[in-house]
């Protein structure tokens, strides 16, 4: 039986190359996944249209490709977030805590519900402010070194760390307003109105 | 001895502020023995900075094992199997 015969071989042959692909991209496992998925079921469902000029993977790339750009325009129509404060803003003159971290609980995330917080958690990456997403994105989900991610960035170390932190705050209380309820410790806000942050996808 | 001097002021007037940075600083580069210190003071007696602490390692222990599979997981992969099954019958 031939390769167009099966579109399980096309998964076995072809899968962990697309989502090795997607990955790179989109930097979150499940939207990855669910873009492999979408870009197997389109491919077979037009396979007539594949005339054979380039290789099978190349064609499934290229439909991958307008599935990752159609992905990141629906994450742009998305409603933001609000503005977060900034780093500094978070404490008070004495460098105390303005809004105290809520409490995540034990078991913050249920095993069932970790693919909707994984979502949540890349839609609250994807809000943060251009430089700062970049910078997370290198060095805490792609795990660059500090050293490569002020080359490719252009940044000193200092100003690497900067983005890091500010990120780090901005996700922690994205997290807490989208995923978390707000705890009874944390003293109402503006920005508590925004209420759950819709999933990436 | 003033350098001495200050980091003892440090380690021991640490702000919120100040050790939340270093919370940050520590998931990308050693701390100094100073900041180490000027860290576990505070989060000694600050529930809120050990708070702060466990919930970015949290956030970082999603992002790393998004890191640690190279190819599809085997869930996804027989979903993606499932449905082009379904597409095919």
């Amino acid at each position: 039986m031939s390769e167009s015969d099966q579109p399980q071989q096309w998964l076995e042959q072809h899968g962990d190359a697309l989502f090795a692909y997607a990955w790179r991209r989109v930097g979150e496992r499940e939207v990855a996944e669910d873009l492999v998925q979408d870009t197997l079921l389109a491919a077979w469902k037009h396979r007539a249209k594949f005339r054979g000029d380039s290789t099978r993977r190349t064609w499934l790339i290229a439909i991958l490709r307008r599935k990752i750009i159609d992905e990141r325009r629906k994450r742009a129509n998305m409603p933001t977030l609000g503005v977060l404060p900034e780093a500094g803003d978070w404490f008070n003159s004495r460098g105390r805590w303005k809004t105290k971290p809520a409490s995540w609980g034990n078991d913050p995330v249920d095993a069932c519900e970790m693919n909707d917080f994984r979502r949540v958690l890349a839609g609250c990456i994807d809000r943060l402010p251009e430089d700062q997403a970049a910078a997370f994105k290198l060095r805490a989900v792609r795990e660059v070194s500090t050293q490569d991610c002020c080359k490719q960035l252009g940044v000193t170390t200092s100003n690497l760390g900067v983005r890091l932190y500010r990120a780090r705050m901005a996700l922690r209380r994205c997290l807490e307003l989208g995923w978390f309820k707000t705890g009874p410790r944390s003293k109402p806000t503006p920005e508590s109105k925004i209420g759950r942050v819709a999933p990436a996808k | 001895m003033v350098r001495y001097l200050k980091a003892g002021l440090f380690i021991l007037s640490g702000t919120c502020e100040q050790v939340s940075r270093l919370i940050s600083d520590e998931c990308d580069r050693p701390l100094t023995a100073e900041e180490r210190w000027a860290s576990r003071v505070h989060l000694a007696y600050c529930p809120q900075c050990h708070r702060f602490r466990v919930q970015v390692r949290h956030i970082n222990s999603h992002l790393k094992e998004h890191r640690l599979a190279p190819g599809l997981s085997l869930k996804a992969r027989d979903r993606i199997a499932r449905r082009l099954e379904k597409l095919n019958s």
